[in-house]
């Protein structure tokens, strides 16, 4: 919970909203951010769809 | 206190501030809406286009395939519950925003790109820019999809997209209440969508035993689908394996399987698979034309997701020269 507060938090703290019809930023600091790997992209994964 | 009512999709939440809709991703902030995982999917694979499941749809081809946490629908049987019921912060995610995933992309040399895994149409802005972006680059796009939104929403977002692959999950709309918390008829209206708007359709329904295993249900189905969405649009019945709240029930035999192609067949769909689930001919492509004298030889021969030989010669059936329904290059 204080981790979504905290995400909430800095969402609003970047207020980058706009309606829902329209885009919004990303809110990168409320996420925690993971490197994109090349080589992981063909790996097998067990996701379905 | 500032609430807002999100009109993407039939559940119109009434958000309070600083609380998110039923999708756990759409947020009032400020009074303000905000799509919360825009630009940050938390899976990102390259996958077969089989896998979707499209097998009309640029066959043999690989697709950059993305998803961002959350969804509009809670199945009990979601096999992707770790992310489509999660909220942002509690799976790590990618920066990937459109221009940098067109980008990878493209880099990849895949010629697609799959907006699947959870619910694109909950984190509907992030997958549609992500559609402008990589139109305008010249790939196409593909929406793996419950269909579970509002007209207008779905209408802005086809126009960016090339094909895709909605899972209804029963003809029936108390299985939608109690099993998806979700309805029927908006899933129905989004399938009519992209038959009209030109936006190539395949239909997945999963077969939970003793849930929506009623061969007359199915019959409804498919009846339904011959009349609004005509009879080349495939069909594919899935096999259902234990997960998430059902984990109780067992998986859908294959005779379940056979018997429900065979009523698609019989209703007149001409294009009727069987996924999850190795079988005779459940995978294999076949001339539309019931009088082509090549008719018992698949035009295209699948194994799982691969092709194993690929007869159509520029869409059409080599022995009779009729067209096949699909995106072939």
């Amino acid at each position: 919970m204080i981790a979504r507060r905290a995400f909430l938090r800095l969402l609003a703290l970047l207020a980058l909203a706009r309606p829902s019809s329209a885009k919004a930023k990303p809110a990168e600091p409320g996420v925690r951010i993971k490197p994109l790997s090349l080589s992981a992209l063909r790996r097998p994964h067990k996701l379905a769809g | 206190m500032l609430e807002l009512e999100c009109q993407l999709c039939p559940k119109y939440c009434r958000i309070p501030e600083g609380g998110s809709g039923d999708c756990r991703i759409r947020f009032n902030i400020d009074g303000k809406l905000i799509a919360g995982t825009w630009g940050l999917p938390c899976s990102a694979h390259i996958d077969p286009i089989e896998k979707k499941p499209l097998f009309h749809f640029l066959p043999g081809s690989q697709v950059f395939s993305i998803a961002t946490v959350g969804c509009n629908m809670h199945c009990a049987n979601c096999q992707n519950h770790e992310i489509s019921q999660a909220y942002p912060d509690e799976v790590d995610a990618y920066a990937l925003e459109p221009a940098r995933l067109v980008e990878v992309a493209a880099r990849e040399s895949t010629p697609s790109i799959a907006y699947t895994y959870t619910e694109p149409l909950a984190y509907y802005e992030y997958t549609h820019d992500c559609c402008a972006r990589a139109k305008d680059a010249g790939l196409r796009n593909v929406l793996v999809t419950a269909g579970f939104i509002n007209e207008k929403p779905m209408r802005r977002l086809l126009a960016v997209v090339h094909a895709a692959t909605i899972d209804v999950k029963a003809f029936n709309d108390a299985f939608y209440r109690d099993n998806c918390q979700a309805s029927l008829k908006p899933v129905l209206r989004t399938l009519e969508l992209c038959v009209e708007m030109g936006v190539w359709l395949e239909v997945s329904n999963l077969i939970i035993p003793t849930m929506n295993d009623d061969m007359a249900e199915i019959g409804k189905l498919c009846a339904w689908f011959v009349k609004r969405l005509g009879p080349s649009v495939p069909l594919h019945f899935l096999r259902f394996h234990p997960h998430h709240r059902l984990r109780n029930l067992p998986p859908t035999p294959g005779e379940t399987l056979e018997t429900a192609r065979d009523v698609a067949l019989d209703a007149g769909i001409h294009h009727v698979y069987v996924g999850n689930l190795r079988t005779g001919d459940g995978e294999n492509t076949f001339c539309p034309n019931r009088d082509c004298t090549g008719r018992s030889r698949p035009l295209i021969e699948r194994v799982g997701y691969r092709i194993i030989e690929n007869r159509l010669a520029n869409g059409r059936c080599p022995d009779c020269g009729t067209p096949v329904s699909g995106v072939w290059s």
